[in-house]
């Protein structure tokens, strides 16, 4: 009898100081993980409105994270280019995981994570156009997302070319190519990877590559979480994880 | 059973149901493993074959928008011509608009080297200037037209088409491709190919995108546009590029993928597929191997436990190995059984295996010959569709043209003429007068006149001059100089009221529409099928068999018949192997309007895992009988006495036989073999009897269980299952497999009922007494032969043997079979009438001709009768003749007793009176009497009395003996003797000589006594004697 109550009081002791530690890894968040990821960004965040879910690299990387971290679910908010950092701001996401590139700029709002995922940024023409590099783009007016970097790097190497283009900015990737279909812009500027997405017969790369964009896990700055996502990437860098994550959705 | 064999039996059981576990597991896994891998293989089949109808889709694609790009391109074209040529041109949105009209185009406009708008025929705010029209300011730079390019805004597309006009100007066409989009959807879009392709059974190909993951094609609708990683299809299951098992919407699925250009292309079954036949293969081999180890179990238990109760076993029976003594005789019994046991398994194992296989690939034929036939109708209905809408753009240019040279008599020149051939790209323009006559041509016939022989083929256009019809437009023929396909269409010039007027011809080589035409022949359509691993699809003409296609082409219109095929093979809904060019294929068939459609599989490839799998359970059923046999003939002790021996059971069912060879065999007695109750007393039996005993009953459990899972073949098989296949009877009447096992099925079935049946009769006859019995015994003859007739009929059914026609025949057959069998006709009649005439029946006793005995049984062709000696005498029934029925009334047993003549008879009477009724009362047997008849004879040395008493038939003879005896015990109590033979033993005594005078005076008296009764008759003496 007495030997049963010990292991009674064992069991709870037990039960106690695991329920304990398991809030200490939740923390406020109630086990669920909120992630700004990118809705029309296919291969890396994309919303599908049918079956309504996210799928995309960049999803099932924070949905790892989230597991890795110790949550048990992981919310999906749709951001786009414009409203991330926002939304990193207020605080109805807990990190970015949406195409972010890292820059120095940035890195002075928020904390970036070393990168996963390693891009180029490109130009894209309609063949309509004839446009062959980038010395035909001179004068033109280029498209680009509202909040990308986009159009620094594009304006540098045109102007290493001694040109110099314009651009306009639209919030979000089909609108950008609705632009370019119509031809209310000449090009379109932006990430390599994302780009691909949206190539057809009609449409063509630019053989020029203008940067070289890394793209991060932002925290808001001070973030508790900030040194964990980074320990969880270091231990992914390391056993190969990431890099069989990019070969997959490659 | 000593305490030593349970134990052993408790761990054979034991043994076996581990055996039966482990190898049920096994068998499972191998059969998932091969079945896996089969459909890997097919699987990998399958890809390539969508891979190759997706690069066939890009050249269709290709074709297609060609063909539609140069209609439009040579509007362009003839617009600019006619801008270039007429003099004085005004470009105006009016004049626009007419051609708008006269083109059938969505929008026509003029535009300059910068991309103003100088006329149009639609207004439309777009600036022309800016970068995304460049490609169409190509066209200004040399005589070429723009490439053609899409613009979509707001979900309508719009295709630009320019041609120049000069170096300032040039004709812009937009023309919404809804036509093209639709041909292309129809021809060449993913659903087109994936829905087409057929995966096993009940499996499907998937295509999922690349860019965003979403089901571009799925059997389920619904599906189609839904993110696949949401349903369980991830991004990293179809990167990997290999077969596996995914989870897809509850689904549990093998899949294979690939990445086809920005496709995945994902062949998918169902898991329960994969493992419904094999559950039931598994099932059907474990049966044969646990009826196989039992059989061996029981029989090594009967063996030892008729040892145990006989002292013939031999102490030389045992040889000691190491600690323990091995029974030689046991073993080798043990041996004998096990490997036909093992045979049986490898037989069983095998044949379900080739009859699953088969079932299976005809059930997964249906699919691809059902979709060919689909596909084949629906061609049908695009060639029609095709055919039509070039049509109507082939007409347009010749309306254009028409209108171009009536309004411009002056292009009506050699030079004019074949610049307006190149830009609206027809092959040669013929300007004919109202009578006929060439009026211009840019063709070398110059001075080509209409034809007025109807049979020819310019002859039509007559009609067009007359002004009956406003065109006409001709199929395409082969030339009959170049022998290449051209037609020719014509369009009237006839202005105002006039009735009679000339008209523009065009000739033109359809090569395009002929492409495109050909892309959905029978052999385009069969080319692409890829049945299972190598499998191919061929077709058959109806009109000529002769070979429509065939993957080879050299056999392409060749006749069938020189490659192997015969008249059976060309049949809608054949299913068998057929020999082609040496290889054996398993083929099914389909009808369609003018071919006959095979799916063809090697046969090689069709049951390559057989072997293996028969010879795993084998070995596995070897390794189990070898320990079971080892268990059961190893002892720890040798030889023991067992003086105990069981007492004999009374029966007298078992015979010692000596058979031919000399040895010593135990058999049923025939009157046990014949008599209602067939059983024998089980302890009677030798271990061999008991085998058959148990293996008879083990295979009727199994009929029976067999029979209720056939009657409810829909509860527990799936409508579309291979099971469901074999049962239902769906398969080609010919002698193959599925009419073999649903022969054997039926004759087990069948046997098996009317087992019970004829049990029942047995059961019922006991009840209804000896016409019962007759009628039963009847029956159940009937019953025997009538079953065996009926499933030789109906199997000779089954294997395609025409039984309405042998029925039909059977007016013939009768007569030969009546001229053979008259003595078995006569002998069936014979027994009618004794049944049912009730001339005796069973338990009767009867005397026929000269042999009397109780009847047995009263057959349908012989009667068998038992005599008191119990031997059974069997005779057919036509020779029943003379039947004394002793059975119909009571008898008399009468005795004769003789008594000395010194006796009084009297005293004996008076002895009878008194004693008679005493002996009925010892005798029960007697029914009346008995009774004193009187004296019979007064004989040589006795009075013979008779007695009589009235008895049953069957007692009689018993009842003479019973009465002989009671009698002889009553003359010796009453001292009434009862005369015998006696020698009395005289002296001899010496005879006087007779003398002289003796002599003559009997001489004398004989003379005299006959003269004396010289006048009286002669009487003669009669017997007394009588019985």
């Amino acid at each position: 009898m007495r030997r049963q109550k010990f292991r009674a009081g064992l069991l709870l002791c037990a039960a106690v100081s695991l329920a304990l530690s398991g809030c200490q890894a939740v923390g406020a968040q109630a086990g669920t993980l909120r992630v700004g990821v990118r809705d029309s960004v296919p291969g890396f965040g994309y919303f599908n409105p049918v079956s309504e879910t996210y799928s995309g690299m960049e999803v099932e990387l924070a949905r790892n994270l989230a597991a890795a971290l110790g949550y048990q679910n992981m919310e999906p908010v749709g951001v786009t280019a414009q409203t991330r950092e926002q939304a990193l701001e207020e605080g109805t996401v807990d990190c970015v995981v949406a195409t972010f590139t890292i820059t120095e700029e940035r890195k002075e709002n928020y904390d970036f994570s070393s990168p996963y995922y390693t891009d180029h940024l490109k130009v894209m023409v309609e063949n309509s156009s004839l446009f062959q590099n980038l010395e035909d783009l001179n004068g033109k007016c280029i498209g680009v997302t509202e909040g990308s970097t986009a159009h620094e790097f594009l304006q540098e190497a045109m102007a290493k070319q001694g040109g110099r283009v314009t651009f306009a900015g639209y919030p979000t990737y089909p609108e950008l190519m609705q632009a370019l279909e119509v031809g209310d812009v000449d090009a379109v500027c932006t990430d390599g990877s994302i780009l691909k997405g949206y190539l057809n017969e009609e449409r063509s790369l630019l053989p020029d590559t203008l940067a070289e964009q890394q793209f991060g896990i932002a925290t808001k700055k001070g973030s508790p979480l900030t040194a964990r996502i980074q320990a969880t990437m270091d231990a992914w860098t390391a056993d190969g994880t990431l890099e069989e994550l990019n070969t997959r959705w490659k | 059973m000593s305490k030593r064999l349970k134990n052993k039996l408790k761990i054979m059981v034991l043994v076996e149901i581990i055996s039966v576990l482990l190898l049920g597991g096994f068998l499972l896994n191998l059969q998932t493993a091969l079945s896996v891998r089969n459909q890997e293989t097919a699987n990998e089949d399958i890809l390539n074959q969508i891979e190759g109808l997706m690069q066939k889709r890009e050249t269709d694609a290709e074709q297609i928008r060609e063909s539609y790009d140069e209609v439009y391109i040579a509007k362009a074209q003839t617009a600019a011509f006619m801008a270039r040529k007429i003099t004085g041109f005004a470009y105006t949105d009016t004049q626009m608009r007419q051609w708008q009209t006269l083109f059938q185009v969505d929008n026509l406009l003029i535009l300059d080297a910068k991309g103003q708008v100088l006329a149009t025929a639609v207004d439309q705010e777009v600036d022309y200037s800016i970068s995304r029209y460049n490609q169409l300011r190509q066209a200004l730079n040399g005589t070429e037209p723009s490439k053609p390019f899409d613009i979509t805004q707001d979900g309508v597309a719009m295709r630009y088409y320019g041609a120049r006009i000069d170096a300032d100007k040039m004709v812009v066409i937009v023309q919404n491709p809804q036509e093209m989009d639709e041909l292309l959807e129809r021809s060449t879009s993913v659903e087109s190919i994936f829905g087409k392709i057929s995966v096993g059974l009940s499996g499907y190909a998937l295509a999922v995108s690349h860019t965003d993951y979403a089901y571009l094609y799925h059997p389920d609708e619904t599906m189609i546009g839904r993110g696949a990683p949401s349903t369980g299809l991830t991004a990293g299951i179809l990167k990997n590029q290999q077969s596996g098992w995914v989870t897809v919407n509850g689904e549990r699925l093998f899949i294979s993928s690939r990445l086809i250009d920005d496709v995945y292309a994902v062949c998918a079954i169902p898991q329960a597929e994969i493992h419904a036949s094999r559950l039931t293969t598994v099932i059907v081999t474990l049966l044969a191997f646990m009826l196989a180890v039992t059989l061996v179990i029981a029989y090594a238990m009967f063996i030892q436990s008729s040892h145990e109760h006989s002292s013939k076993d031999k102490e030389t029976n045992y040889r000691k190995v190491g600690p323990l003594y091995y029974n030689r005789k046991l073993g080798r019994k043990i041996l004998t059984v096990s490997s036909m046991g093992l045979i049986a398994i490898i037989v069983v194992s095998m044949f379900m295996q080739t009859l699953f296989a088969l079932s299976r690939q005809t059930m997964s034929d249906r699919h691809p010959l059902e979709t060919i036939l689909k596909n084949n109708e629906e061609n049908k209905e695009e060639v029609k569709v095709l055919t039509e809408q070039y049509n109507t753009r082939y007409l347009n240019k010749c309306q254009v043209l028409a209108e171009i040279l009536k309004t411009n008599p002056e292009l009506q020149s050699e030079e004019s003429l074949a610049e307006l051939s190149r830009v609206l790209g027809v092959e040669n323009i013929w300007v004919f007068d109202k009578n006929g006559h060439t009026v211009a041509t840019d063709s070398p016939f110059w001075d080509f006149t209409l034809s007025t022989n109807p049979e020819e083929q310019s002859y039509e256009f007559r009609s067009l001059m007359k002004g009956y019809v406003d065109y006409l437009i001709q199929d395409a023929k082969e030339d009959e100089v170049s022998g290449e396909l051209r037609q020719y269409i014509g369009v009237t010039m006839r202005t105002g009221e006039e009735h009679e007027a000339g008209f523009v011809e065009i000739c033109i080589a359809p090569e395009k529409l002929q492409n495109l035409l050909d892309n959905m022949s029978i052999g385009s359509l069969l080319s692409g099928v890829k049945v299972g691993s190598q499998g191919f699809a061929f077709a058959v003409r109806k009109s000529d068999h002769t070979f429509a296609y065939y993957p080879d082409e050299k056999l392409i219109d060749r006749s069938v018949y020189d490659y192997g095929l015969t008249d059976f093979d060309l049949h809608d809904g054949f299913e068998d192997f057929i020999t082609i060019r040496g290889t054996k294929y398993y083929c099914s068939s389909e009808e369609s309007e003018n071919y006959y459609l095979y799916v063809a599989i090697p046969s090689s490839k069709l049951t390559r895992y057989r072997l293996p799998i028969a010879l795993v359970t084998a070995a596995g059923s070897f390794l189990c009988l070898l320990l079971i046999g080892l268990i059961l003939s190893l002892s720890k002790e040798g030889y023991q006495a067992k003086p105990k021996k069981m007492e004999e059971a009374g029966g007298n069912e078992m015979v010692d036989v000596v058979m031919p060879d000399g040895g010593l065999s135990k058999t049923v007695a025939a009157a046990k073999r014949w008599s209602g109750d067939r059983g024998v007393d089980w302890e009677e039996k030798t271990p061999e009897q008991k085998l058959l005993s148990l293996l008879g009953w083990l295979i009727s459990v199994l009929a029976v269980g067999m029979l209720f899972v056939i009657a409810y073949k829909d509860y527990f098989f799936e409508p579309d299952s291979v099971m469901h296949y074999i049962l239902g009877g769906e398969w080609e009447r010919s002698f193959n497999l599925f009419a073999i096992t649903n022969a054997i099925i039926l004759f087990v079935a069948v046997n098996v009922a009317s087992a019970i049946v004829r049990r029942l009769l047995m059961f019922f006859s006991k009840t209804f007494g000896a016409r019962g019995e007759t009628v039963c015994r009847l029956l159940d003859n009937v019953i025997k032969y009538f079953t065996i007739l009926a499933l030789l009929y109906y199997c000779l059914g089954m294997f395609g043997v025409d039984t309405k026609t042998l029925l039909a025949s059977a007016g013939i057959m009768s007569v030969i079979i009546g001229l053979g069998s008259q003595a078995l006709i006569s002998d069936i009649l014979a027994g009618l009438f004794i049944v049912f005439e009730g001339e005796f029946r069973v338990g009767d006793i009867v005397t026929i001709g000269d042999w009397r005995g109780t009847v047995m049984e009263i057959g349908v062709r012989t009667t068998k009768i038992k005599d008191a000696s119990n031997n059974i005498k069997i005779i057919s029934n036509s020779s029943v003749t003379g039947v004394i029925n002793m059975t119909k009334q009571f008898s008399f047993a009468s005795c004769d007793v003789g008594i000395e003549y010194g006796e009084s008879l009297e005293r004996v009477e008076s002895v009878l009176r008194e004693e008679l009724p005493h002996v009925k009362e010892r005798l029960p047997a007697i029914v009346e009497g008995p009774f004193y008849k009187g004296v019979v004879a007064l004989g040589d040395s006795s009075v013979d009395i008779r007695l009589v008493a009235k008895c049953a038939e069957g007692d009689r003879v018993q009842l003479i003996r019973d009465l002989n005896r009671e009698i002889k015990l009553l003359f010796d109590k009453y001292d009434i003797g009862i005369p015998f033979p006696q020698v009395v033993v005289n002296q001899p005594v010496e005879f006087a000589k007779a003398t002289m005078l003796q002599k003559l005076q009997s001489e004398a008296f004989v003379t005299e006594q006959k003269e004396k009764v010289k006048d009286l008759g002669e009487t003669v003496k009669s017997s007394t004697e009588e019985n």
